[in-house]
């Protein structure tokens, strides 16, 4: 077999033995053996001709450009067909792909600080902490501000309603305190 | 609900993630950095006025008591009235100046959940702190002010630049992502 920039020849040599002592016994079942290896031998050439034929045909370039643009739209033409996530979940076996993860590999790329602080934000941690740790002090204290907070709300609508006051107060003060809630200002 | 991408998002475009002001109730978050009211403001002053009077009465009593023993005197004598006023009122003076330097907040505003701040917002520093502080006793009445100004400023806030606002952060120790303490 000889190849040459990707076309290839092949050679075939075809050689009948009758099978000894069967033409002199039987001539027609000598001339049946002799077609059928002929045939075998027909068909062998044939197949090896014509997978030497696509093999060359599917290297060549012109081919392989062809396919390259044809085979995406082919496949998401076929894909865009088929409900890819119900077929995983009907015939892939999710919980044995998981079992063998690597979880360290995936908990190292996971932001766990991060994670971490946004845990202690979402359940208000500081608060039951507050709760847990302040006791009654901390209660009293805290309903003492807010009840001032309150006070002082009341003189100032009082005061700005006395002096026909419409527009509300600019209570903003600089840095970061007041930035920092904006979006909750009263 | 802020779900975890939403809270990452936030802390990688430079926003505060968790921060202090959680320790805040939220009822009060509202409030948190504003200037506060006359109440508020006026309660925590008189705090500082009855602890100083207190500090006075017992350092009163206590030098009574060792006139008493050393001098032998009968009796408890009260120091006349204009001495104990001078001594309050310079106590006074170095308690407000020391605490708003240092911590921004004397121990009524502790208690009231206040903090004074200069106009960009940081502490005060100490000359300031000490002229606010001669000005509050000389001119109490100033604070009055706080109910007409229409940005809860007192006559010391207006003169002196700086504000008196609702802070009821407290420190909370949070996790962070720097280098692990070497236990070696």
């Amino acid at each position: 077999m000889r190849e040459d920039r990707g076309v290839s020849e092949a050679t075939e040599v075809i050689v009948f033995e009758p099978r000894p002592g069967s033409g002199a016994a039987n001539p027609l079942g000598a001339v049946i053996d002799i077609s059928a290896s002929a045939m075998f031998a027909l068909f062998t050439v044939a197949e090896q001709t014509v997978s030497s034929t696509v093999s060359t045909v599917a290297n060549s370039a012109l081919v392989n450009s062809a396919l390259d643009k044809v085979v995406p739209y082919a496949v998401n033409a076929v894909i865009g067909r088929m409900n890819l996530t119900e077929i995983v979940l009907d015939r892939v076996d999710i919980d044995a792909i998981v079992a063998q993860a690597d979880l360290e590999k995936i908990i190292d790329r996971l932001p766990l600080i991060d994670l971490a602080n946004y845990i202690i934000e979402e359940i208000d941690l500081p608060t039951i902490i507050r709760q847990s740790t302040g006791g009654i002090a901390t209660e009293a204290m805290n309903s003492t501000r807010m009840q001032a907070i309150d006070a002082d709300d009341l003189v100032q609508r009082l005061a700005d309603k006395i002096m026909l006051r419409r527009k509300a107060r600019k209570t903003d003060a600089p840095g970061d305190l007041s930035e920092k809630f904006a979006e909750e200002a009263p | 609900m802020t779900s975890f991408s939403e809270y990452k998002r936030r802390v990688d475009s430079g926003q505060p993630g968790l921060e202090a002001d959680t320790s805040v109730p939220k009822d009060a978050r509202a409030y948190q950095g504003h200037r506060a009211g006359f109440f508020s403001r006026s309660i925590a002053a008189i705090i500082d006025l009855l602890s100083v009077i207190l500090i006075v009465v017992i350092w009163n009593l206590g030098a009574a008591f060792v006139r008493m023993l050393v001098e032998h005197v009968q009796g408890v004598e009260i120091p006349k009235l204009g001495w104990s006023v001078a001594i309050g009122t310079i106590l006074m003076w170095l308690v407000w100046t020391y605490a708003w330097a240092t911590t921004g907040r004397s121990l009524g505003m502790h208690i009231m959940g206040l903090r004074i701040i200069n106009y960009s917002g940081n502490r005060v520093r100490l000359p300031v702190a000490a002229l606010r502080s001669i000005f509050c006793i000389v001119f109490p009445i100033g604070l009055l002010w706080v109910i007409i100004s229409p940005a809860n400023r007192s006559v010391q806030d207006v003169v002196l630049r700086t504000s008196v606002v609702y802070d009821w952060v407290v420190g909370l120790p949070r996790i962070c992502s720097g280098p692990p303490l070497d236990t070696a």
